[in-house]
């Protein structure tokens, strides 16, 4: 395999790994309170994201496949993939579960005798009935897209049995015997499977612009640089986690085995 | 995605009802101006029917600042507003008639074209009367949304006089699908208003609702399974538009409530709830349609019908409430027919809560009763500051403590993993606060 392909993979973890550091750094730090440099990291965030979908798309013309399997992840990160990345709509379900954990600790203060709302206003734990609606919105259109491309991506896979794969299959038989005589007989399968590749591809592409769409919508349309930071670190956490428990998880298993 | 672009409409509606930010309203105030003064200039029809257009679409809510002509009116009205919203206590049907309003509408019947006109019998004049209240909706963590919710203010329009403005709010939770909550939404307030509006001239007494409630629960119920039978239809409306077969496997609970100057009217079918909290104690004003309730189980199986516990009690297996409008595959052991309840307004009523089972399954009632009256109480002190400001600016202090109230307990029950989509609507009771 193409060294390029994993070494692309390396740099985005180390990007993550160092954007995360940040971030942490920025939010024990006073900068917090400083909207205009908390909007600057998001950016950032988002630009290196940018970036990695792009050298992606590049990638995945030449070798869609890889892209969508990749190989220099672990089998537990695989096995979250959806068309070669994570879901879109993860973003969201991550921004309930992090703004709900952080309300369920904050309840009983909130229903203390004269305990204010508005003490609690800044960051996820804060956010308002008017971005609550958004963000539902956004969840609705998300998954809706998520859901046109599941069903593109299975016909994709259904189509393979059909033409052109399916009669070159069933031809198989004949096909041996051409190759024994030296005839090739090659040129038609890979031309198909060239065909399939590109489109995956091309789903690879869609779905990655969903994916970085999505999350730029949240982080810097709807939320505020707070919150949106909050739900960066969140993200990127989680990402290297499970990345380090599947390698761990490998670990474990060739010592086993 | 119709019902989600239906309900970003009805929280617009909603935001347009009750919810006046003040810049929006000022700029739609300036837009009905404008077409006001090309009115005048005998231009009035594509305007006028753009107007009338958008109206519609916001469902003929209340438009309390629509009636204005010219700023020095805006000046003179200020008052009105105001005295209105503070004097007016809600308990004398007659305040509701002939109060400071009355001049007002009288103003703009003799204004020079009949827009004004159009205004005041479409919308209810000043809102003051209607309760505040803040609605919450999410898909949350299923991947389907079925819930549906609708607010309508002054709902039975034709019998307000002489006995006060009846608000109605609904939350229906749909199965199999979202069309029949999506029906639900769309018709149930206009059928109540239409047997309610039949019994007598006025709304019908305490024990006449009972029976309005029966019949429209009815109807709403006979609408819902006729839709399955009727005709083509917008695909991207519905999903089980794949699978019409089982076009008759959907249905939906509803909560509905009327709240008018005297008493409040629960009618329910279903597991969806409605808590009213009064005194700081949550009184439960409908008791959820469940298979496993003893006397659900007894009329259950008195049809012979069978309840089998598959994860939770259900109606042969299937259906995990025992009550719903459609579903008539499982008829006559799943029944539309509502429970009603009646209860007459007092001091000490703070707020009505109504939510589908997203909530109820992760929040009890006691917690919720706590976190609306948290809100509503802290929205107090903000629009007691705003007392100064204009009316505008202290109603949107008192809309936002009721959305405040909605979301927040929304926002508790995804973290508390509610797994269903939630419906919250926050009605604010306190007679301070109209």
């Amino acid at each position: 395999m193409d060294s390029r392909f994993h070494s692309c993979f390396e740099e985005w973890v180390r990007e993550q790994e160092s954007d995360l550091n940040e971030l942490q750094e920025v939010m024990q730090s006073e900068r917090r309170e400083n909207d205009a440099q908390l909007r600057e990291l998001v950016e950032k965030s988002m630009r290196h994201y940018k970036e990695y979908s792009d050298k992606r798309r590049l990638l995945a013309r030449e070798d869609g496949p890889t892209i969508f399997c990749p190989p220099w992840c672990t089998a537990f990160e695989n096995s979250f993939l959806w068309l070669g990345g994570c879901r879109p709509t993860l973003s969201i379900r991550l921004l309930y579960a992090i703004s709900g954990y952080e309300l369920e600790a904050h309840l009983d203060d909130l229903l203390a005798p004269g305990g204010a709302a508005a003490s609690i206003r800044r960051g996820l734990v804060g956010l308002s009935p008017a971005q609550l609606t958004t963000v539902n919105d956004l969840h609705c259109q998300t998954l809706k897209e998520e859901d046109r491309l599941s069903s593109k991506m299975a016909t994709l896979q259904e189509d393979v049995a059909d033409k052109p794969l399916l009669p070159i299959a069933t031809d198989r038989a004949s096909r041996r015997a051409e190759r024994a005589e030296g005839n090739g007989g090659h040129g038609v399968v890979e031309a198909a499977m060239n065909v399939y590749a590109e489109k995956l591809a091309g789903m690879v592409e869609e779905a990655d612009m969903l994916r970085v769409a999505t999350l730029r919508t949240l982080v810097v349309e709807i939320l505020t640089p707070l919150q949106a930071v909050e739900l960066l670190v969140a993200a990127k956490q989680l990402h290297l986690s499970v990345r380090q428990w599947g390698q761990r998880r490998d670990l474990h298993r060739r010592q086993r085995g | 995605m119709a019902e989600i672009c239906c309900e970003t409409e009805a929280m617009a509606a909603a935001d347009a009802a009750c919810e006046p930010r003040s810049r929006a309203a000022r700029r739609r105030r300036m837009e009905i101006r404008r077409f006001r003064f090309i009115a005048s200039s005998e231009e009035v029809a594509p305007a006028d029917e753009e107007l009338s257009r958008k109206r519609r679409r916001l469902h003929c809510f209340a438009w309390p600042k629509a009636s204005r002509k010219d700023p020095a009116e805006d000046a003179a009205e200020e008052p009105v507003d105001r005295g209105n919203g503070t004097e007016n206590t809600l308990s004398s049907d007659a305040d509701a008639s002939s109060g400071p309003e009355a001049p007002q509408a009288r103003a703009v019947g003799s204004g020079p074209s009949d827009l004004g006109l159009r205004y005041v019998a479409a919308g209810t004049g000043p809102s003051d009367l209607c309760p505040r209240y803040g609605m919450t909706s999410v898909r949350g963590r299923r991947r389907e949304m079925e819930d549906a919710a609708s607010m309508r203010p002054d709902f039975l329009r034709r019998c307000r006089e002489p006995y006060g403005r009846h608000h109605f709010f609904g939350v229906y939770d749909g199965h199999g699908c979202s069309h029949v909550a999506v029906s639900c939404k769309d018709r149930m307030h206009e059928i109540i208003a239409e047997e309610a509006g039949s019994m007598r001239s006025g709304p019908p007494p305490a024990e006449e609702w009972r029976e309005v409630m029966e019949r429209s629960f009815a109807r709403m119920d006979a609408e819902a399974v006729a839709w399955c039978g009727s005709g083509p239809r917008d695909p991207a409306s519905c999903r089980c538009e794949l699978q019409t077969p089982r076009c008759d496997h959907v249905g939906s609970t509803a909560v509905v409530a009327v709240v008018g100057p005297a008493r409040i009217v629960v009618a329910n079918c279903g597991d969806s709830r409605a808590v009213l909290c009064r005194n700081g104690v949550p009184i439960p004003l409908s008791s959820d349609h469940k298979p496993d309730r003893p006397d659900e189980l007894e009329r259950i199986q008195a049809a012979g019908g069978r309840v089998i516990y598959w994860e939770g009690a259900r109606v042969l297996g299937v259906l995990a409430m025992s009550r719903a409008i459609g579903d008539s595959y499982l008829k006559p052991y799943v029944v539309s027919e509502p429970e009603v309840s009646v209860t007459e307004r007092e001091e000490g009523d703070e707020c009505l809560i109504l939510a589908s089972d997203g909530l109820w399954d992760v929040v009890t009632n006691e917690t919720a009763c706590d976190i609306a009256r948290m809100c509503l109480r802290s929205g107090a002190p903000a629009a007691a500051a705003a007392e100064e400001e204009e009316e505008e600016e202290r109603r949107r202090f008192k809309d936002k403590a009721c959305s405040d109230a909605a979301m927040l307990l929304t926002r508790l029950a995804l973290a508390r993993q509610s797994a269903d989509n939630i419906s919250v609507v926050v009605i604010d009771l306190r007679r301070s606060s109209y």
